[in-house]
């Protein structure tokens, strides 16, 4: 197994949304950790359950900060879980041209206009004129491979409306006999493999066609067109006749009334395929998986001879086959695509329904109304090594001291006091050691930056607090601190792993990669005061009020190395001469019970809250 | 910090035939021992660095060559660049290219490298030293080729005419800086 080590990004700081604890949340029952917690309370009690970073849930609630939301009203982190997306316009990322809804729903979800994209590349593409001057014909052109509309053999005769002017010439020959009144069903030619698609009890009253001619396999457009013919017919004669005399449209209605159960919905939409009398039919159908796949057969001589003419060079890649309707061979098969309608879409919290983002509903505005998003709200945590020298994260040596500096930064206007908490011994089955050496401690408010340097007197209380930086690394004193910012000391020692060969009875590997990642759990209280704010909506500058905010955070500090640490006992002994003598003991443990690490993990649940 | 001293202008200008219509920018860089021909309505932007030391450079009609770009012929056979290309930003060129073909922003051709006539290199491709890109070839994304059949090449020389056009306006041009 080689690790995938340059895939690792490390440092990483997760946030983890609380949303999975609730799953039905509701405003008035905020969660445990995160809720606008009522000054005093006990904190034993929020700190009952440690976050696993290694449980298969936490995957589904560890963000990064940038992605996470903030509701004011829940005082509660919203993750893209627990946030509801709400559409506020389709339109068209190439023109910019804003599509209602309403023209979703008939036209699709493509640009109508002139908007296509290069079947080969994907680049845009743009209507060029191929004779004298600006005159026409014209062909749709893509300006980076140059592939044009000219080499599948479509033209236009003007520069506008080339949306219907393609759909018109690519109308199939079939298509235009089916539209001038010749219809007879759009299922017909897959019948043969519909059969068991349809319930049965709905005995399609389908006409099949006679004559091979219509029994070649129609193209996607025309089983579509087919189909939209069809559906218009019988809404027509359903129209037309009284409610409930055609026992059609009885059930049709019927199903949408009582549509929400799936077997009623799928009774009614069974009849609205087969045909027109069925209603004393069984009340459970069997649906059986239709086989979507589609064979080559027959004509795998004519693809064969096809290849063998054009060569490879003639036929499509993955992505491009992908990307069309009708999964061409060959790039002559290949149509234009017309550019994908996008949306911008409002976000509410689930809890309390408010918008927690809502942009301008204009396209070519990207302004937002609300921005309600995390980062102004919750400090900010980032890492960096204490040592920056060349260091490779994602080779962490075992049973050595590592000093990282973690980095709180306020975004608030109120001084905030962060309590950091972590286990001693990181979950897993080979727990890592850590430390945070000044847990408690307080961080400025994000005043103007240039408050600092305007200030005409020199005494702030910044000046006064030990920096670590300047007095050297002890326990309980900040390493650094600025205006709203404050670094503490993390230590970490991870443990000797069994190396990657390394089996136990079972024949399982001992040390997974898994295991090999050291993730610390660390939960953060943020603590402050702030102006209380009035019902009026101003703020009342007398008033302050006590506000609390617990997060669990999950840092992933590195990967721990394969290697033996020949010259872990240096490490320990040298650079980190101020670190606890504890430690060293931990690690020392650690060398002698290797077989042990499991004994010790279940141990070290009992011990995980010593916060230091 | 003070500004950079300029390199100074003692290093000896290559012998240079510079058609009349050419616009050529006061900051380009023309330097080297063999000569140097550019032919009539050809641009080159401030910047564009053109080194003779190896070879000839010849440069034909309707050219643009951009800035940052570094034109160095890999040996004494020299290197030619035909009517109608435009060489774009940040491209090295030390091989020959055809009529009509675009090298696009950051491509590189390696030296002794032929590319054909109306050919497109896409920004960040490469052709390798020595290779031959035969006519109307497209090099695109990650080096992915096809055949162009759009049959546009006339209309992007009107296109490039107009292109240079609006050059001869924006770009102030002495040429007599480059001539001994």
């Amino acid at each position: 197994m080689v690790p995938p080590s340059a895939t690792y990004r490390f440092p990483t700081v997760h946030i983890s949304c609380p949303c999975d604890e609730s799953i039905a949340i509701t405003p008035k029952s905020p969660t445990k950790p995160g809720a606008p917690a009522v000054p005093e309370e006990d904190p034993d009690e929020s700190e009952e359950e440690t976050f696993d970073p290694r449980a298969p849930r936490s995957n589904f609630s560890l963000f990064p900060l940038d992605n996470l939301l903030y509701c004011e009203d829940c005082k509660q982190i919203r993750c893209p879980r627990c946030v509801h997306d709400e559409i506020v316009c389709f339109f068209c990322p190439n023109c910019l041209f804003e599509v209602p809804s309403s023209t979703v729903k008939t036209d699709g979800n493509r640009c109508t206009r002139n908007c296509f994209s290069c079947p080969i590349c994907f680049a845009s593409l743009v209507v060029a004129p191929t004779g004298e001057g600006q005159a026409g014909p014209y062909i749709l052109l893509c300006n980076h491979c140059l592939w044009s509309s000219g080499e599948i053999g479509i033209e236009f005769e003007k520069p506008t409306s080339i949306a219907a002017q393609l759909a018109e010439k690519l109308k199939p020959p079939a298509l235009a006999r089916a539209s001038s009144g010749s219809f007879t069903s759009p299922l017909s030619p897959m019948s043969a493999s519909s059969e068991g698609y349809f319930p049965s009890t709905g005995a399609p009253t389908i006409i099949t066609p006679d004559d091979e001619e219509d029994k070649r396999e129609l193209s996607p457009e025309e089983r579509f067109i087919g189909l939209k013919a069809h559906y218009a017919q019988q809404k027509a004669g359903a129209g037309a006749d009284e409610y409930g005399s055609s026992p059609g449209a009885l059930s049709r209605l019927m199903g949408l009334i009582s549509g929400l159960g799936s077997g009623s919905r799928s009774r009614s939409f069974g009849r609205g395929i087969g045909g027109f009398s069925n209603i004393g039919g069984k009340g459970k159908v069997e649906w059986t998986e239709w086989d979507a796949v589609k064979g080559i057969g027959d004509d795998e001589e004519e693809l064969v001879e096809r290849i063998k003419e054009i060569g490879f060079a003639g036929t499509t890649n993955k992505e491009q086959r992908i990307a069309q309707n009708h999964q061409p061979r060959f790039i002559q098969d290949l149509r234009p695509l017309a550019t994908i309608l996008r949306t911008k879409r409002s976000k509410r919290c689930r809890a309390c329904r408010h918008i927690l983002v809502k942009p301008e509903s204009k396209p070519t505005t990207i302004r937002f109304r609300i921005k309600l998003v995390a980062m102004n709200y919750i400090p900010a945590l980032s890492i960096s090594r204490l040592d920056p020298t060349t260091f490779n994260y994602s080779a962490l040596t075992p049973l050595s001291t590592h000093q990282f500096l973690l980095t709180i930064t306020n975004p608030l206007f109120d001084p905030i006091n962060i309590t950091l908490a972590t286990p001693a011994k990181t979950p897993g089955s080979y727990p890592s050691t850590v430390t945070i050496l000044c847990p408690t401690f307080e961080v400025g408010a994000n005043t103007d930056v240039w408050d600092e340097a305007l200030q005409t007197t020199a005494n702030t209380p910044t000046a006064a607090i030990k920096k670590g930086r300047k007095t050297g690394m002890l326990i309980g004193t900040v390493w650094d601190l600025g205006r709203n910012w404050t670094t503490v000391v993390i230590e970490l020692v991870p443990p000797l792993l069994p190396l990657p060969g390394e089996l136990d009875e079972d024949g399982d590997e001992l040390a997974t990669e898994d295991d090999r990642l050291v993730q610390v759990p660390v939960s953060v209280r943020v603590v402050y005061e702030t102006d209380l704010e009035r019902d009026d909506g101003g703020l009342g500058k007398e008033a302050k009020e006590k506000r609390e905010h617990t997060y669990w955070s999950v840092l992933g500090l590195g990967r721990i190395s394969e290697k033996m640490p020949t010259t872990a006992v240096e490490d320990v002994a040298g650079p980190s001469a101020a670190r606890p003598t504890s430690l060293v003991s931990i690690a020392g443990k650690g060398v002698a019970g290797r077989g042990g690490a499991r004994e010790e993990a279940g141990e070290s649940r009992a011990n995980r809250h010593s916060v230091r | 910090m003070p500004p950079k001293p300029r390199p100074s202008e003692a290093v000896a200008k290559p012998p240079t035939v510079l058609a009349s219509s050419v616009v050529i920018a006061e900051a380009a860089s023309l330097t080297g021992t063999f000569p140097i021909k550019i032919g009539a309505n050809t641009v080159i932007h401030p910047r564009a660095k053109l080194t003779s030391a190896q070879g000839p450079i010849t440069i034909g009609e309707h050219c643009i060559i951009c800035e940052r770009t570094q034109i160095c012929p890999p040996g004494a056979e020299g290197l030619v660049i035909e009517d109608g290309v435009v060489v774009e930003v940040n491209a090295v060129v030390e091989g020959s290219v055809g009529a009509g073909s675009v090298v696009e922003v950051g491509v590189r051709i390696g030296k002794g490298g032929s590319v054909g006539l109306n050919c497109k290199l896409g920004p960040l491709t490469k052709v390798l030293e020595g290779e031959v890109i035969e006519d109307n070839t497209v090099i695109f994304g990650s080096g992915q080729r096809r055949v162009d059949a759009s049959g546009t090449a006339d209309a992007r020389r009107r296109l490039l005419e107009r292109h240079i056009e609006s050059l001869r306006v924006l770009i102030p041009s002495n040429p007599s800086k480059f001539v001994n």
